[in-house]
This record gives C-alpha cells, structure tokens and sequence, in this order.
C-alpha cells in the first residue's frame, strides 16, 4: 500500500499499558477526547509541526485500548488509498480494504495527520462518516458500512502553514470537534524531552530553555520555530555521545533553515546557552 | 615625497599609539545579519535596528606618543539610541578574528537586556549586565573569559598611569574579574581609565539635544539617498564640551603656519546642488549641529492632471464598472470609468546588487514549482496499461456492470501548475511616503514586484501585474504592468522600475476589472494578490465605510467568480479592516514595510505549494 504507514497497537489494554506511548497531558485534551470518543465525534487537531499532535493520538488510542490507523496525507493520495482496491491473487482478483475502511470494519481509530495535504476529492470520502450517519460507501463493492460506536474519525493539520489553494474548507471544518495545540511552556517540554530521549534533566532543562529562546524568532526569522520533537533529536544524540554543539547544529539549527547566516545565528544562541 | 613620509608617519605613530590587529579585523558588515537574529532570539528589542557608530570623544588619560599622534581621544563604543543599537563598524581589539566576532556576540547579548547604562553607575551597571547575561546563558561566561582576560593583557600597563590611577585601574581590573562592583570607582576617575571594549555605555551627551526630523520628513533630503544604508545610519556626536581642550601637544611653531587667500570666482548658485562631500566632512566633525524644523520655506505645488505630453500612455479608455451602494444595497451600474494605462517612460533600470542576489537565492527555491514530467492514471490512452483501472473495469464486467468507455491506460506528460495570478498593486500617492532614510513605500513595493516576477518567471509560473490609482469615479487609472500572455523581459523589468505614486485608492473597481482579466484565463486556479499600504479612498466620498463595503463587496463577487482574493498590507492599522474585507485566512499583515520585497515571493509559494 504505497505512502500509507499503519501503526497497529495490541488489542488488549493491558499488554499495551507496559509500552504506552508517552504523552505529557498540558490541559484537559485526554477528558475532552475521551468525552468525544464516548459520544462518536469526529476530532480536528491543530497545531505546529512536532508538538505532539500524533504522539497523543497514539496515546489514547492505547489508553481507549483502540487499534489505531494512521494515514500521512499528501497530494497523490486518491480516495482509492482511504477506502480499498482491487488486487491480484491465484488467477483472480480480490478487493483489499483502506485504513479507513479496516477502521470503520473494526471500530477502530483512523487518524489523517495533515489532511489539507490531500486532494480535496478525496478528503470528499470521509464526508459520510463525519455527520450523525456515521456510514461509509464502497462504490467498487456495491457497499454500504455503517460505523460501530467504537469507530473514531480524527484530523490533523498545521494552521500556521497558510496554503489558499490548498486549505481546509469551512464546510469540512465544521463537521469536527476542534482541539488547539501548541508547544509546552519550558518546565513541561523539559519533562517531555527527558522522558523520551533519556538524557539527564539538565539538558532537559538546558535545550527547554533554549527552545523558548529560539521560539521567539517564529515569523520574524525563522518560518516555523523548534519543535519539541527536534528537542528530542538534539537529546537523544546528546545521550548517545554526540558532543552537544554538533547535536544541537544538526536536529536544530540545520533543521530549522538554510540560510547560513541564520544556521550561525542559532548556533551562537546554542553557544550562549550550552557553551 | 612629503607627503608619502608624512603618510607612513602618521600610520607609524597611530600604531604605535594605539596598536590593533587589522589582519584579525572584523567587520560589522559581514555579520550584522546573524547577530540581528541573536540579539533578537535572546530577547532583544525586535523593533531595533542594529547599526555602526562613529567614534565619540572620550576623555581616558592619554600618553605621550598618543597625544603626538592625536590618538586615544576616541572610541566607537557600543550604545543604544532612540531605535537603534549602535556597534563598533570595526573590532579589532584582538590578534584572533574568532575573539574579534565574539566580542560582537557579546555586546549584543549585554544589549538584549534594553537596557542603557547610565553615566554614574557605568561600572556597576555593566557588571550588573553581564552578570544577567551569565545567569540566563551560562555558555557565554567562558566566552566573556577569555575575552576580559586578552583585554586586561592590553590594557596599559598600570605602572605607567599616572599615581592618582593605579589603584582605581587595579579596581577595574579585580572587578572585571570577579564581577564584583564593590568598592566602588569615582565616576570622574573611572572616565579617565581606558574604556572597556566589553561594555555597553550611556548614549553621548547632547544626543538627546538632536532633532527628530522623521515624521516632518523633507522628500528633498532624499538626494542624500545616494550613499549606502549602512553609511546613512551611521551615528554623528552632538557633544556640548563644557571647556576648552588642553590635553594636546603642539609639534610645531604656531609663527611658522602661513594662510594665503586670494579672490576666486565662484559660481555660488552650484552651492546649492548637493554636497557629495557631506559624509566626509561628517566623519571628520567631532560634533554635528542639528536643527530642528524646516531651515527654510518651500514652495510646494499640487499638481491636477499632467499634461498630454507628459501623461502616461492610455491604452483603453471609457471602461465602465459598477460601484456598490451600501446604503441602497445595490450594485449601481456603470458607475465608474476606467482607463487602461502604459507607463510612458520606462528607461533602464538597475536593480541592487543585493536584490539581484536574493533573487538568485529565491530563484533556486522556485524551480521547483516547474513543470515536470508526471504519470495520469485513469487515461482513455496512453504509453502504458494502468492496472489498477484495468482490475476494476474485470471485477465490474464480472459482476455485469461493466462500462462501456473503460479507460485503461497511463500516460506520461508535463505537469503544469494550473493556475494564473494577478498581482495587482496600490501605486496611490501614499506610496510616496518614506519608510526609512532612504526608501519610499513605492521603492519596497517595486523591489517586491521584481523579485516576484523573477521567481515566477523561474518557475514558469502564469502571472501578470497590474497598477491601479485613481481620481475620483471617473478617472480609474488602471496599469497593464505585464500580461499574462506577456514573456517576462527587460522591459517588464524597466516597467516596474519607472512606476511613479499618484492620486488616490478606489480598490473595489481595480478588483472588479482584475478580476475580469482572470476570468478570461482558462486555468481553473485563479489567484489575486493585492498590494496595499492602506484603506480604500478616493475624493468623492469613497472612504471610510462606503469604500471598505465596495472593496468588500467586489472582493465577494472575485469569490463568487472563483478567484481567490488575497491582500498583503503593510498599514499598520490593517488588522482593524482586512478580517472583514478579506476575511482571516486571506489577508497578510507586514508589520515592517521593508520586509515586503523578500516576504511576498515566500507568501506566494506558501499559497500555492
């Protein structure tokens, strides 16, 4: 299945509870997607590139103790990808199901990170399943599914990425319950970075603060600011023996832009804070 | 041959005086980028610009061979004033380039504090700064280090200052070193102590004496315009000195000094052309005299219509075009004329080096939008079978629904980017305002334009530009820049360059007609990016709210059409208005005018990628 990566996590909940997926909560986004799963709604999340939108995702499809599958969106994905395709086997052919129709079979969680990325025809394919009908229609199969309670629908996109051409309609926007999301203020990120990558809690708080420093560049300097999963990088390269100057130039500073003069600025900022 | 002797005399002596590394030197030209970034990313005031300082009379104890070369009586010193952070234009204090950079990286990291020390707590304040500067980055104490330590070694030595020093220097020493601001220097004998390269220091004397002659901005002074920005915000001393000057050494007889005068016939009205010696001569002033308000009356004109021979060529004329009547609710028919216009006088134009340089960069970025060779599945014919359609087209016929036209095959051909975009441009007479020193708002607006145009053209990208202005309903002044079906060339280029600011901004008609020229492209993309520095106006009452619910309502009717509006602004007041014309997701607000140029080719990849 090309471009399509599917995280599958144990159906029980209590084998998965010893490899949870890590996720630091910052306000009340576990209760109110627990609410929305109860209540079979559609989830929208926003928010910058790596701050944690798939981790957390990832984290209450475990805590749900839901099978979650994940789609990338980009521009080629067609709604054949979503839904299925016939294939080839033994002289014959047989339709192979999407992520998005293995979700709706098994109740599970489907989840589109970047939806804008996809063509807007085929972002059309979820329509159905976003209202209270809940149904999904196969057209090559003559299908007609209708959602179980446990089938969940989430979105994700990065509002600051501003593309006309490629937006996200009001008219879809709307069938979602929305949750903002943004980098955590230093103390946090400094636990989310230490748990993840293992380094000792000064580099932790070292590269927090370093990042609330780089962040105040965002729209003026830099078009995205230091996400925390870069953060993570830096860390765990740190952790793993690379000197910290170099770690931080490769997951942060090249990470961040092309533009060599501002490659040195962030490193003389790295410098004034690691040495 | 004296004067060869005298040459290398005074470079002798100078460096004797006052020795540096010039081989070591950095300037502040070739980092001044990385370090606005840092200054900024630490914290620094983001509305401040960094900029060199011309050097300020000091008043450290000097010795013998300084006074014979006139020497140590000026530093450049690192200081803030009004919007500026002033840095030396040169660092040579050290035999390392590596130590020469770092001591920029350092002022600027003090100065990220905003804070500008004062006179009387010169040593307490500086080491209060950079004690802050340890405390919030502890990577830059290793760095201060190293840098006081080399500094101390060139300090001079304390044997040879005069009795009532030394302790004081041996004080500024110790406290260099351990950061301790206790006991105290007098500040009279501290004034008198070498300076601290590492230090920030108060803004000079008299400097709040000068005249802010920026918002009373005299369009005349732009003849100045010619030197390059970093000469213009050059910094000049404005010092009131209390007494004569009499720490010097005369090295000649006074008797000795001839003048001679004799009558010379000089054609005094050239006195009033521009003076192209007047950097120099400021670098050579101790102190500028600055006066506030106009030194002199000046006959303005406001000019009605040119005159045919000097008018712009009119293309078409007598376009009619709705207006709306917010009161009434209706669309009142042919309630404006517009004309089509070519700009007369397009002569050659000469684009920055350091335009043609971003242009370059941008280039690259944008060649990737170009057409490239790309596989359609789902094709009636083509180079190859699509085997996905063709299992489809066996599983419906085997289930009996098989389609009558199955199209099985992939072909290979060019991608092309379906869409057009009109860049349509405010060229009202407020374009002619100053933004800086040396730029106009219409400067930035053609710089932008250029680089625009030549990242599309890079990109093989379907675009046109267009200018509009207007004097009342009548008169709508409508600037065929360039042509969609129009190659891109010098001409274009000249064009763009001779765009001259005039009357006013009836918005809503020149959208209506742009949207017509994009509504004649076959593309099913269409896109229109506006240009504006300010509200919609004109003369007869198309302000205030009539204008915005016009240029609201034409922006509607671009929807409607299917093109997507977008508006770029750099008013500051432009997120009172925009959500509501715009909407919040099609409008961009510059916060700093001068950003336009590089921001809008980005803004327009980022809409259309």
């Amino acid at each position: 299945m090309k471009n399509i990566q599917t995280i599958k996590h144990s159906e029980s909940a209590a084998e998965s509870h010893e490899k949870a997926p890590f996720y630091q909560a910052v306000g009340n986004e576990l209760e109110l997607f627990t609410t929305a799963w109860q209540n079979q709604l559609p989830v929208l999340l926003k928010g910058p590139t790596g701050c944690g939108k798939t981790r957390f995702v990832q984290h209450m499809a475990d805590q749900l103790g839901k099978k979650l599958y994940t789609v990338a969106c980009h521009e080629d994905l067609t709604a054949s990808d979503l839904i299925g395709r016939h294939l080839i086997g033994d002289g014959k052919t047989y339709w192979q199901d999407g992520p998005l129709t293995k979700a709706v079979r098994e109740g599970a969680i489907c989840y589109l990170d970047e939806v804008v990325e996809a063509r807007k025809d085929s972002i059309v394919a979820i329509h159905p399943l976003t209202d209270d009908r809940r149904i999904l229609p196969i057209e090559r199969t003559g299908e007609l599914l209708q959602a179980p309670d446990g089938f969940m629908l989430v979105v994700s996109y990065n509002p600051g990425y501003q593309n006309l051409l490629k937006g996200m309609k009001p008219s879809t926007r709307q069938r979602f319950v929305s949750m903002r999301f943004d980098y955590p203020d230093a103390e946090l990120e400094a636990n989310i970075i230490q748990k993840e990558s293992g380094c000792t809690d000064e580099w932790a708080n070292q590269l927090a603060q370093l990042a609330q420093q780089l962040r105040q560049l965002k729209d003026h300097d830099l078009e995205e600011s230091v996400s925390t999963r870069l953060l993570i990088y830096a860390a765990t390269l740190i952790t793993h023996g690379m000197p910290a100057m170099n770690a931080c130039e490769a997951a942060i500073a090249e990470a961040l832009s092309d533009d060599e003069t501002v490659v040195e600025a962030l490193m003389q900022v790295t410098k004034a804070h690691i040495g | 041959m004296e004067e060869w002797v005298g040459v290398k005399w005074h470079h002798y002596i100078t460096q004797k005086a006052m020795p540096s590394f010039t081989e070591a030197a950095v300037a502040l030209d070739s980092i001044q980028k990385s370090l606005a970034i840092y200054f900024r990313a630490l914290g620094g005031d983001k509305a401040l610009k960094i900029s060199f300082t011309g050097p300020q009379k000091i008043h450290s104890h000097r010795n013998w061979i300084q006074k014979i070369a006139g020497a140590g009586d000026r530093l450049e010193c690192a200081h803030f004033q009004r919007d500026h952070l002033y840095l030396p234009e040169v660092i040579n204090c050290f035999a390392d380039s590596e130590n020469n950079r770092a001591l920029y990286y350092w002022l600027a990291a003090m100065a990220s504090h905003n804070q500008s020390p004062h006179s009387d707590h010169l040593l307490a304040h500086n080491l209060y700064l950079t004690q802050s500067c340890f405390k919030q980055w502890p990577g830059l104490r290793k760095s201060y280090n190293t840098l006081i330590k080399k500094h101390i070694k060139h300090r001079r030595d304390i044997n040879k200052l005069p009795k009532s020093l030394q302790a004081a220097e041996q004080q500024l020493r110790d406290s260099l070193l351990d950061l301790s601001p206790e006991p105290g220097i007098p500040t009279d004998l501290l004034s008198q102590l070498n300076p601290v390269p590492l230090w920030l220091y108060p803004s000079p004397l008299g400097a709040s004496k000068t005249a802010n002659n920026n918002d009373q901005q005299d369009p005349d002074m732009s003849a100045q315009a010619s030197h390059n920005e970093a000469k213009k915000n050059k910094r000049y001393q404005a010092e009131r000195i209390e007494d004569a000057e009499k720490d010097g050494l005369l090295s000649f007889r006074l008797e000795s000094l001839f003048t001679w005068s004799e009558f010379i016939n000089l054609d005094r009205s050239e006195e009033d052309g521009e003076d192209e010696d007047a950097m120099r001569v400021a670098d050579d002033l101790d102190q500028l005299s600055v006066s506030r308000g106009e030194t002199a009356s000046k006959l303005k004109l406001d000019l009605d219509l040119p005159s045919p021979e000097y008018d712009d060529h009119i293309k078409l004329s007598g376009i009619l075009l709705p207006e709306w009547h917010h009161k009434k609710q209706q669309l009142i028919k042919d309630h404006c004329s517009l004309q089509v216009m070519q700009i007369k006088h397009t002569p050659p134009a000469t684009w920055s080096p350091k335009l043609r340089k971003t242009a370059q960069q941008l280039k690259r970025q944008f060649e990737a939008l170009k057409p490239q060779r790309q596989w359609f599945n789902n094709q009636s014919e083509g180079q190859e079978p699509d085997l996905t359609s063709f299992l489809d087209f066996m599983v419906s016929k085997h289930q009996g629904s098989g389609q009558s036209d199955p199209k099985l095959y992939r072909h290979c051909q060019q991608s092309h980017r379906d869409l057009s975009s009109l860049i349509l441009t405010d060229i009202s007479l407020s374009t002619d305002a100053y933004i800086s020193q040396s730029q106009k708002v219409i400067d930035v607006i053609k710089d932008s334009l250029y680089l625009t145009s030549e990242c599309l053209h890079a990109a093989n990208e379907r675009f046109a530009i267009a200018g509009f202005t207007s004097r009342k309903r009548n008169l709508v002044r409508y600037y065929d820049i360039k042509g969609f079906d129009q190659p891109y060339n010098d001409d274009i280029r000249n064009a763009i360059h001779a765009i001259e600011p005039n009357y006013y901004t009836r918005m809503g008609t020149a959208i209506r007609y742009g949207c017509e020229q994009l509504n004649k492209q076959k593309t099913s993309q269409k896109l229109m990016i506006i240009l504006t520095d300010g509200k919609p106006n004109d003369l007869d009452h198309y302000e205030g709210k009539h204008g915005l619910e016009d240029t609201r309502h034409a922006i509607i009717e671009a929807k409607q059409a299917g093109i997507t509006p977008f508006c770029v602004s750099i008013d500051q007041q432009a997120y009172e208005y925009l959500p509501y014309l715009f909407g919040s997701q099609s409008y961009f607000h510059i916060k700093k005018a001068t950003d336009l140029p590089k921001k809008l080719p980005q803004l327009y990849y980022q809409l259309t990628t």
